[in-house]
């Protein structure tokens, strides 16, 4: 289902360049999956003996009445009773459970020491070895309680929570995560072996686990390292999710660099999808695509069944705007994770899914999401970016804000460029009097009084005497959960000897304009060009109004609770519309 | 008798501040005494300097922005809770676009560098280079250098110069620039500048730098300090009082790598309190994700002189 996230050509094409200008060697980054799974993709499977334990007792746990895993590795009964002293303390509980909603979250003791000099505060007395250091970490608050009790007097004597901090973790853990790395196929495939578990080194050192992040998803990782000759493979492995984040060759030596889940996505995505040019073939159609710097995922040199259809089609902007506030908002740029003008990123490749309507595959769908770091927090947006082509020859061009913004007064009006093929192009609108041509440059606002002929068309654009398509907008009648596009829609000459938009554009239009002053009325000349017989570049900006309310969420995201840990639900609003070539 | 005594302890004194302070007993690297004034526009304009701040973050305000802040009583100057009475913006101070990085001189003068903040709507690409400064009698802001562009401004990178300061020692400004760079090529340029005539008195090129400072080293001779956008690495070099670098003494200080909530930090900020070392580090990828994504942390450093390293005390 999804595209292998090998890209392998791409890095050694891309090596090739880098090595004529620089004498580092780039290692190689794989990233295998994303955290923030959920849109049209379902969750997969564990079928590994050690992670269904895991599970398991995860669940059990959150059914008792301290949702914690107790720490029995080492300490005997001196361990169990300090964590019994902190346990019963309620400052040390504190974070167990949701504090709203009261819901178990999952906990663990990660170890009980012999308290440091260092960890007793002042005025703290107690006899020789009668403090003990009791270590919890809370995975859904990615959180650690450090609590000193002292056994003899049978109390607390402090306790501090530490936010996104996570402490050493337990013999347990590493053997976990060492068995998820061994276990991973990815492993296998880029060591040419499957390693057994004298392998992994580093995984239960300091250095390993203080010097890896997983940044971005803000879980307990930590990376078992095989090494081979010089170079290390630096497995980071996610044990809030109990799986593989992603695979990276480093150089070892004292200045090897740290590998982390951020700078691991972002290399993969720059590396395979932002420097190289991939392709599709697949049911009639043959595109390229590739991830721009600021203009989103951009699909170029479009055929289906062997016709030029698209020249290139790619999303421009997101222009957001609150109406609490007058002109509050942003004007967002998607793109490329590193090196680009994006302000919402790409962190995941894109992925390639099929189409089933029934019991039937009738296309296909290419997605890129874009992120902010800190989505789905307020003031931070999450985007999606979908083409659908089917088999009869009908394509889609679609896009969604996944929320949440700065509030729940926001309208989201990205902007699309669609370049047609063929260069003696007509456009049409479909009037009373059936289908009238745009003599000229012009723009237009989709309404509630806006009329469309007997099949929902609302324009129609001719490619050369024989080709055309339909133009159908978003009316809510897409099954996508999108409640109708109100778009504006615009159609400007293309010159071929100037740059119409084709370029990386940098941002064509503010945050806050209401009206059809988004960016492509720039290209309208001042008197309007003729817009008969020639290149044509249909610019097309829905605009969509978020909603938070129970029933009728709308561009909005949020967390919810699932087995101890939060997870992230979302209401994509989705706009966009489809092309029907004329029969 | 008793002005004896007094002056037995005065040298007594003087011998343990001798041995505290001579460099060859392995001591700190330390601040430079800072010498910047307060701009005397704010005055003029009827605030308590002490009570105002100028700042280039506030919501709504393109450029840079004088908040003054309500006055509590028993505190002597505002505090990160204090709430904002007013914003002020003189008229030129937006003519740039957003902007980033302030410094003053010893005169008050204000120097700042433009940066883009979220989108590039705001700010010329061709302006990523120009250091502006606010006149520190009437307040006017203007153009004050255009620095060259190693390279043509490209989609691949936002950003032109990302770091500025003065050397309260001898009184220049340091800038750098990431003008031109991009994913395999690091063409940033860090200038020494005289504010004089505007002179550059020497650079490093080809380094990608955002925080920048001045300090002593343990030697006591004065160091340039920066910290590098690509790595989280942070190097200095010996200046001398003519504004010129010995290259020879090019050294790396510190990493930020693997430190920190994140682990990926870059120096955003570089300065010394007494013989601390104070980096404010974020993440940097040459993208335009909004501030408010990028929480920094502080990373205090001691000079463990024995060791000759620097050693993590605290971060938050």
């Amino acid at each position: 289902m999804l595209l292998s996230m090998f890209c392998t050509d791409a890095i050694a094409q891309q090596k090739k360049a880098a090595l004529k200008k620089t004498t580092a060697k780039k290692p190689t980054a794989v990233y295998l999956n994303e955290y923030r799974a959920g849109l049209m993709s379902s969750s997969k499977a564990d079928t590994n003996w050690f992670i269904i334990e895991r599970k398991k007792e995860i669940e059990q746990i959150l059914k008792d009445s301290l949702p914690v895993k107790w720490y029995k590795e080492k300490g005997g009964e001196k361990a169990l009773l300090a964590q019994k002293i902190a346990l019963a303390n309620p400052f040390f509980t504190r974070y167990l459970f949701d504090l709203k909603t009261g819901k178990p979250l999952w906990n663990e003791i990660f170890g009980v020491y012999p308290a440091r000099p260092g960890d007793i505060k002042k005025g703290i007395t107690s006899l020789p070895g009668a403090l003990m250091r009791v270590e919890m970490y809370n995975y859904a608050n990615n959180l650690t309680t450090i609590g000193i009790v002292d056994v003899f007097s049978m109390k607390l004597v402090s306790a501090d929570h530490y936010p996104d901090t996570q402490p050493d973790i337990p013999q347990s853990l590493i053997q976990l995560a060492e068995q998820i790395a061994i276990n991973a196929p990815e492993v296998e495939k880029a060591l040419g072996f499957k390693p057994n578990a004298q392998k992994p080194i580093m995984s239960s050192t300091k250095t390993a686990l203080n010097r890896t992040k997983c940044e971005r998803s803000q879980h307990l990782c930590v990376a078992p390292t095989f090494v081979q000759g010089n170079r290390a493979l630096w497995a980071i492995v996610d044990l809030t999710d109990n799986r593989l984040v992603g695979l990276r060759w480093t150089n070892t030596g004292a200045d090897a660099a740290v590998v982390t889940e951020r700078k691991m996505q972002n290399e993969t995505v720059a590396d395979c999808y932002c420097e190289k040019v991939n392709s599709i073939s697949k049911n009639g159609w043959n595109m390229d695509y590739l991830l721009t710097a600021s203009d989103g995922l951009q699909i170029s040199n479009v055929t289906f069944n062997n016709k030029r259809v698209l020249n290139s089609a790619k999303l421009v902007d997101w222009h957001v705007s609150y109406s609490g506030t007058d002109g509050f908002g942003y004007s967002d740029a998607v793109g490329c994770p590193i090196y680009s003008q994006a302000a919402v990123v790409a962190t995941d490749p894109p992925k390639i899914a099929e189409i089933v309507e029934g019991d039937s595959v009738v296309g296909f769908m290419l997605e890129q999401k874009f992120f902010s770091e800190l989505w789905p927090g307020p003031c931070n947006y999450s985007y999606s970016q979908r083409y659908f082509f089917y088999k009869d020859g009908r394509f889609r061009i679609t896009c969604a804000s996944i929320g949440r913004g700065c509030g729940n007064n926001g309208t989201y009006r990205p902007v699309f460029r669609i370049s047609f093929a063929g260069n003696e192009q007509n456009f049409y609108e479909y009037e009373q009097a059936g289908w009238k041509q745009w003599t000229k440059e012009n723009w237009q606002l989709q309404k509630p009084s806006t009329l469309y002929d007997s099949s929902g068309f609302q324009y129609k654009i001719s490619l050369d005497k024989v080709n055309s398509y339909f133009l159908e907008p978003g009316k809510g009648q897409f099954n996508d959960g999108g409640k109708g596009d109100n778009a504006y829609l615009y159609l400007t000459k293309n010159h071929l000897n100037k740059d119409e938009g084709e370029t990386d554009l940098v941002t064509i239009g503010p945050c806050c304009n209401t009206n059809h002053e988004q960016g492509p009325e720039k290209f309208i000349n001042a008197v309007p060009e003729s817009t008969i017989n020639t290149d044509l570049v249909l610019w097309y900006v829905p605009q969509m109004k978020n909603d938070d309310r129970p029933g009728s969420k709308y561009c909005w995201a949020e967390t919810y609770y699932e087995n101890g840990v939060y997870k992230i639900k979302a209401y994509p609003c989705f706009a966009g519309p489809m092309f029907v070539p004329q029969k | 008798m008793k002005f004896s005594l007094c002056s037995i302890k005065c040298c007594v004194l003087f011998i343990v501040c001798w041995i505290l302070l001579k460099p060859n007993f392995g001591l700190a690297q330390r601040e430079i005494k800072p010498c910047q004034q307060e701009p005397a526009f704010i005055r003029t304009l009827g605030y308590d300097p002490l009570w105002t701040a100028l700042s280039t973050s506030e919501k709504t305000y393109i450029g840079i922005s004088l908040i003054a802040f309500e006055k509590k009583l028993g505190q002597n100057s505002p505090t990160a809770q204090t709430p904002k009475m007013e914003i002020y913006q003189h008229p030129s101070w937006k003519s740039a676009g957003y902007l980033s990085t302030i410094s003053f001189d010893r005169i008050g003068n204000v120097y700042t560098v433009p940066a883009p903040l979220i989108s590039m709507l705001y700010n010329q690409t061709e302006k990523l280079n120009t250091i502006y400064k606010i006149d520190a009698s009437n307040g006017e802001m203007s153009e004050w250098i255009n620095l060259p562009f190693a390279s043509k401004p490209s989609s691949q990178n936002p950003y032109g110069l990302l770091g500025i300061n003065y050397d309260c020692q001898d009184h220049y400004l340091v800038a750098s620039t990431v003008a031109g760079s991009d994913r395999y090529n690091e063409r940033g340029v860090i200038y020494l500048i005289n504010p004089v005539n505007k002179k550059t008195t020497d650079s490093i090129k080809n380094f990608d730098a955002m925080g920048v400072g001045f300090a002593f080293d343990e030697l006591r001779k004065k160091r340039l300090y920066y910290g590098s956008v690509r790595t989280g690495n942070i190097f200095s070099v010996v200046v001398n009082s003519k504004g010129k670098m010995d290259k020879k003494t090019i050294r790396k200080e510190l990493s930020l790598e693997g430190y920190g909530p994140r682990g990926d930090d870059k120096a955003r900020k570089i300065k010394f309190n007494g013989n601390q070392l104070l980096v404010s580090g974020t993440a940097f990828n040459y993208n335009l994700q909004a501030a408010s994504e990028k929480p920094e942390t502080l990373y205090t450093f001691i000079w463990l002189a024995k060791e000759k390293k620097w050693g993590l005390i605290n971060y938050n």
